[in-house]
Formats: C-alpha cells, sequence, structure tokens
C-alpha cells in the first residue's frame, strides 16, 4: 500500500512540474474568421549566444624584401561583419609613418591607405563575404644603413560604432 | 604499432619546428592586433643583398725614373652592420720584380698595400697604393725598357 501511494505521489508531483503550453490569442471558431500572431527572431541563436560580430584579420608579419619590391610593398587585411542594425566598423592603424630599426640604425617608412591617418568607416552592418583592403608601405634609405633585419609593429585597432 | 608511432612522432616534431605566419584576428570591440613589418636581407630576386664592389684600374703606368708612383682604386660598400671591406695588393708571384721581355728586370716594393674600411656603408671610397723603385739599385742599373708584373688585389670582409 505504501509503495503505491508513493508511486502515485510521484506521478503527481510530475505532472505538477509540466507546464503544458496552451495557446493563447483568441482562438477562431466562426467561418472566416480572423486572428493574429506575432513572429518575433532574437539576436542569440539556439544556444543562446549573439549572433552579431565580426572578423578583422591583418597579418602577424609582413616581410620586405631589401630595397623594396618592385611592384610596391603592402599590408593585406580583410573584415567581415555581421552587425546589429545602425551599427559599422570602425578601424585604425596607431601611425602613418614611422621607423623599421634594428636597434641601432632606422629605415624611414610611411603608409598610405584605409584606416591610415584617419579611422575606416565600413559604412554597412553586413559585408558580403569578406572584403580586402590594402595598406601601402615606402621604406626610403635602402643605401643608407646596413644589411640587417629591420622592423616595426604596426597595431590595428576596432571599434563598433553608429553608422552616422 | 612501433613503426606507426615513430612515423607519428616523427611528423609531430616537424610541425613543431614549422613557424607558419598566421594571421591575427580581432574580433572584440576595441580589440587591438599587431601586424610586424620587417625587412629581408635578400632583395626580391632572392639574392643576398649585402656585398661590394672594388675598382681596379686594367693599367697601371710608371713614368722611368718615378721613385713613387701613385695608384688609386676605388671600394664601395654596402654589409651588415660592424663588417667592413680589406682590400690588400701585392706582387701575384710575390717576387716584386717587373721584367721585360727579354727577362730583364726591375725591383719594386708597395706601399700602403692594404686599405681597410672603416664601417660597413662606403661609396666610391678612393684607395691609394705606391709602386716604389729605388733609384740606384733600381732605375740606374736597369737598360731602358718596358718592365711590367701582375698586381693581385685580394678583398675581403672583416670587422669593422
Amino acid at each position: 500500500m505504501k509503495k503505491i501511494l508513493a508511486v502515485a505521489l510521484a506521478l503527481v508531483m510530475m505532472l505538477a512540474v509540466c507546464v503544458p503550453a496552451f495557446a493563447f490569442g483568441e482562438d477562431i471558431s466562426t467561418n472566416g474568421g480572423q486572428s493574429q500572431t506575432q513572429l518575433q527572431t532574437l539576436t542569440t541563436d539556439e544556444e543562446g549566444n549573439p549572433v552579431a560580430g565580426f572578423t578583422v584579420s591583418i597579418p602577424a608579419a609582413v616581410e620586405i624584401p631589401w630595397g623594396g619590391t618592385s611592384t610596391g610593398d603592402f599590408l593585406n587585411w580583410s573584415y567581415t561583419s555581421k552587425l546589429e542594425t545602425g551599427k559599422q566598423l570602425s578601424i585604425s592603424v596607431d601611425k602613418t609613418s614611422g621607423n623599421l630599426t634594428n636597434g641601432t640604425d632606422n629605415l624611414p617608412y610611411t603608409l598610405t591607405g584605409d584606416a591610415v591617418g584617419t579611422a575606416f568607416l565600413t559604412g554597412e552592418e553586413v559585408t558580403e563575404g569578406t572584403v580586402s583592403k590594402q595598406i601601402a608601405i615606402a621604406v626610403t634609405g635602402w643605401g643608407d644603413v646596413p644589411v640587417d633585419a629591420y622592423s616595426d609593429t604596426v597595431t590595428f585597432t576596432v571599434d563598433v560604432v553608429d553608422i552616422v | 604499432m612501433k613503426k606507426i608511432l615513430a612515423v607519428a612522432l616523427s611528423l609531430v616534431m616537424l610541425l613543431a619546428v614549422s613557424v607558419p605566419a598566421f594571421a591575427v584576428d580581432i574580433a572584440k570591440d576595441g580589440g587591438t592586433g599587431e601586424a610586424l613589418v620587417k625587412t629581408s636581407t635578400q632583395n626580391e630576386d632572392g639574392e643576398e643583398a649585402a656585398g661590394f664592389t672594388v675598382s681596379i684600374p686594367a693599367e697601371n703606368i710608371i713614368p722611368w725614373d718615378s721613385t713613387e708612383t701613385d695608384f688609386t682604386y676605388h671600394i664601395t660598400s654596402q654589409l651588415a652592420p660592424a663588417k667592413a671591406v680589406s682590400v690588400e695588393v701585392k706582387d701575384a708571384d710575390e717576387v716584386n720584380q717587373m721584367t721585360d721581355v727579354n727577362g730583364l728586370t726591375l725591383p719594386y716594393w708597395i706601399t700602403n698595400a692594404t686599405a681597410t674600411m672603416t664601417g660597413p656603408i662606403v661609396t666610391d671610397q678612393a684607395c691609394i697604393f705606391t709602386i716604389n723603385v729605388d733609384s740606384t739599385d733600381g732605375w740606374d742599373k736597369a737598360p731602358v725598357s718596358e718592365y711590367s708584373d701582375t698586381l693581385l688585389f685580394t678583398a675581403s670582409i672583416v670587422d669593422a
């Protein structure tokens, strides 16, 4: 008897936990009658992760042959974005010129291109695939310094800002 | 099984040695990333860029009875840091005698025979060496003729 009562109580408790999904809104019960229901997306995926995001890809290193390349030397970078409405990427680098150095001597260089001097604004929330960009690197003074490995770092900063 | 493990371990070691240049991805609002800009010591044709040129005269004419005659050659270099070009001039057969077509000899010696640059960057640096012929034991004893000898220039890279 006690066992039967225990099982019955367990079943009652399980049924109490269940939350049946009753329909809400109006029931249509008239021929030709109409009603409305709301269809809405979330900004998160089925795992609950926010889907808005972006990727700006820059090379870990750019190697310039001694004397430069006859067709020019470039830092190639790219971006993709899928942002919320009214948002865009703002991408900038930390310098317009600098010195490649071996610790003793310097090779001056200048940068030109998008994101140099002025932040580059993508102008859209969603990109069609990956957008490729180039920054030209012009090094001077090759004949004035000993032949060696000279280097410097260029820092990219990415912000999500409003589309104005 | 041991052979499979050995091959697998070899592959793992090979991958560990390789240093691929991965891209840096920035995916955070306000995020930053760095790209290293660096030079190679090779030019775009893959040749080592460091080098030098020593330009020597094809002929060095000594006027008769001249006891000291200066001659000039030029050095241009762009080397690695703390390196320099050094050039030595000497008689190719190390006898220090000019000879004519009949085998007659005229002794000489060289001064300022070695020139060493002070640094890796040199542009058309003029270097002078001197051919010395003694008047008493040289010119006065030599029948008038055209005497000649071959000089050897040896260039090397030394620490500056």
